[in-house]
């Protein structure tokens, strides 16, 4: 290969779009010539500097865009389109009014409903209180009587110490059980300084293994870098290396766990592994730098 | 559940199967679109219509491709319309003014960098990030699309040849053209 030649194949060898032959003839020239090797050099750089150009949305986005989608796709699916609204059409009501209008019947029929309904036993429905009520059973008792199962949930606020063990076991509680991924990435940061204590490392580890979320992976992951040493953390590291379905997460485990002097045969042996079916080209990169930092070979044959 | 299952269930009319899908490939779709449009409301709009396509016709999902090539072409062709608009208009800049009188940029606020580029991000001086900035605004918007989606999303050609219903030469193509761009721009940098 010549310097022409090489150089109109740089761009390509460096985004690993060519063949494996001539990206060995591309190595073997880069060894013997000092200008390509400059070239290539300066290509790499500028590869570093847009890839450090990367934005990543904010959870706090994300949660704001799910929260307009599954309001739009609830109008879209569960609109009728044909009905008794269709009856009406022809008075020329928009359907802004028919909205008002709705949300008039609606107060309409909770204060008739309150007016009209008896002190039922064992209900404590108290002013002042947010009750959100899913139903769980709904069933015919007969004589025109059904029996309802409520599920309430009450708001409440509560404020604490960061220290408070009361206040810490609701954090952990949220950062495993809510539905939101925004809480559960807040929570952890909130206990970031407490990822120590085994509780609090144990739900950060269960995170980075199977939280849904691919944000909540990643605040996992980082807020458990300072303990990467421990053998839970480790386990649940290399799961992660090996496993997880995201790049970004994949490729900040290999970071973590080739810090310092965390790098051992398991480390390898994980990366050669990761080498073999790895799609992403950052992060095959990056497992290669390591491994050629640790004088392993690329893959295991 | 395997996604194949997640997407016939949501064409029954499930709706958690469709939020199990829309969550599954939501934060690539939101970072395409932050990224390409360097906008937080436009990319807010490219989540919703991209997604709200997909509801409309997951009916006509009929699994020749994978899943995400069919999302990432629904994407791309969104974010491709928003920057031939751009091109068209020359957008606004994304700088806004604060309560308070100060400007800011809006991006700011809703974008994390990525965790291990953030060293990089620190020592790169501001002329040269406004370079790569100026210079990937000044790309055709396919060019763009191309090189923001190998460098930023890690994808092969192929996979962004499929992207664009187009082959994965004519991808190669445009990221050359774009890689030299910036090369040109950026020597004096580099």
């Amino acid at each position: 290969m010549n310097c022409v030649e090489c150089e109109s194949s740089l761009v390509f060898y460096l985004y690993g779009e060519l063949s494996a032959e001539t990206e060995e003839s591309i190595e073997q020239h880069l060894d013997v010539c000092g200008d390509c090797r400059a070239s290539e050099t300066r290509l790499a750089t500028m590869h570093r500097a847009i890839e450090a150009e990367r934005l990543e949305p904010s959870l706090e986005l994300l949660s704001a865009c799910r929260q307009d989608l599954a309001a739009k796709v609830e109008l879209v699916t569960h609109r009728p389109k044909t009905g008794w609204r269709s009856w009406f059409q022809p008075l020329g009501m928009s359907r802004w009014t028919w909205r008002l209008a709705g949300c008039a019947a609606l107060v309409a029929v909770g204060f008739l409903v309150a007016k009209v309904t008896p002190n039922l036993p064992g209900t404590s429905f108290g002013r002042g209180q947010t009750i959100v009520s899913t139903v769980n059973h709904v069933e015919a008792l007969g004589d025109g009587h059904v029996r309802i199962v409520l599920q309430d949930s009450v708001a409440r606020e509560l404020s604490g110490r960061l220290d408070d063990q009361a206040v810490q076991s609701l954090l952990v509680s949220a950062a495993r059980n809510t539905t939101d991924p925004a809480v559960r990435v807040d929570s952890m940061e909130l206990l970031r300084a407490w990822a120590g204590q085994p509780g609090v490392r144990q739900t950060l580890v269960e995170a980075l293994e199977r939280d849904p979320d691919d944000g909540v992976r990643m605040k996992a992951l980082e807020t458990l870098r300072p303990y990467a040493a421990q053998p839970d953390v480790r386990t649940v590291l290399l799961h992660a290396l090996r496993a997880d379905r995201n790049a970004t997460v994949r490729a900040q485990a290999v970071e973590v766990l080739t810090m310092g002097n965390l790098q051992n045969s398991e480390v390898a042996g994980a990366l050669q592994e990761l080498m073999q079916r790895e799609e992403n080209l950052d992060v095959r990169q990056q497992g290669q730098r390591v491994l050629r930092s640790m004088n392993a070979s690329l893959e295991t044959f | 559940m395997d996604e194949a299952a997640l997407i016939r269930a949501a064409q029954r009319g499930d709706d958690d199967a469709f939020t199990i899908l829309v969550r599954a490939h939501d934060q690539s779709v939101l970072r395409i679109a932050l990224n390409l449009l360097r906008s937080p409301e436009d990319a807010r709009d490219v989540y919703q219509e991209a997604f709200l396509r997909v509801h409309r016709s997951l009916q006509q999902f009929r699994f020749d491709c994978n899943f995400s090539t069919w999302l990432h072409r629904i994407v791309t062709n969104i974010c491709l319309d928003h920057l031939r608009r751009r091109k068209v208009r020359r957008e606004a800049p994304r700088v806004a003014i604060s309560p308070s009188g100060q400007e800011f940029d809006q991006l700011d606020s809703v974008a994390e960098p990525r965790a291990d580029s953030d060293p990089q991000r620190r020592v790169l001086s501001d002329e040269l990030r406004g370079k790569i900035q100026t210079v990937l605004g000044e790309l055709s918007p396919r060019e763009r699309v191309v090189f923001e989606m190998r460098h930023f999303e890690g994808m092969r050609l192929r996979a962004i040849g499929e992207a664009l219903g187009t082959s994965e030469e004519a991808a190669k193509n445009c990221l050359f053209r774009a890689t030299q761009k910036m090369r040109v721009a950026l020597g004096e940098f580099v």
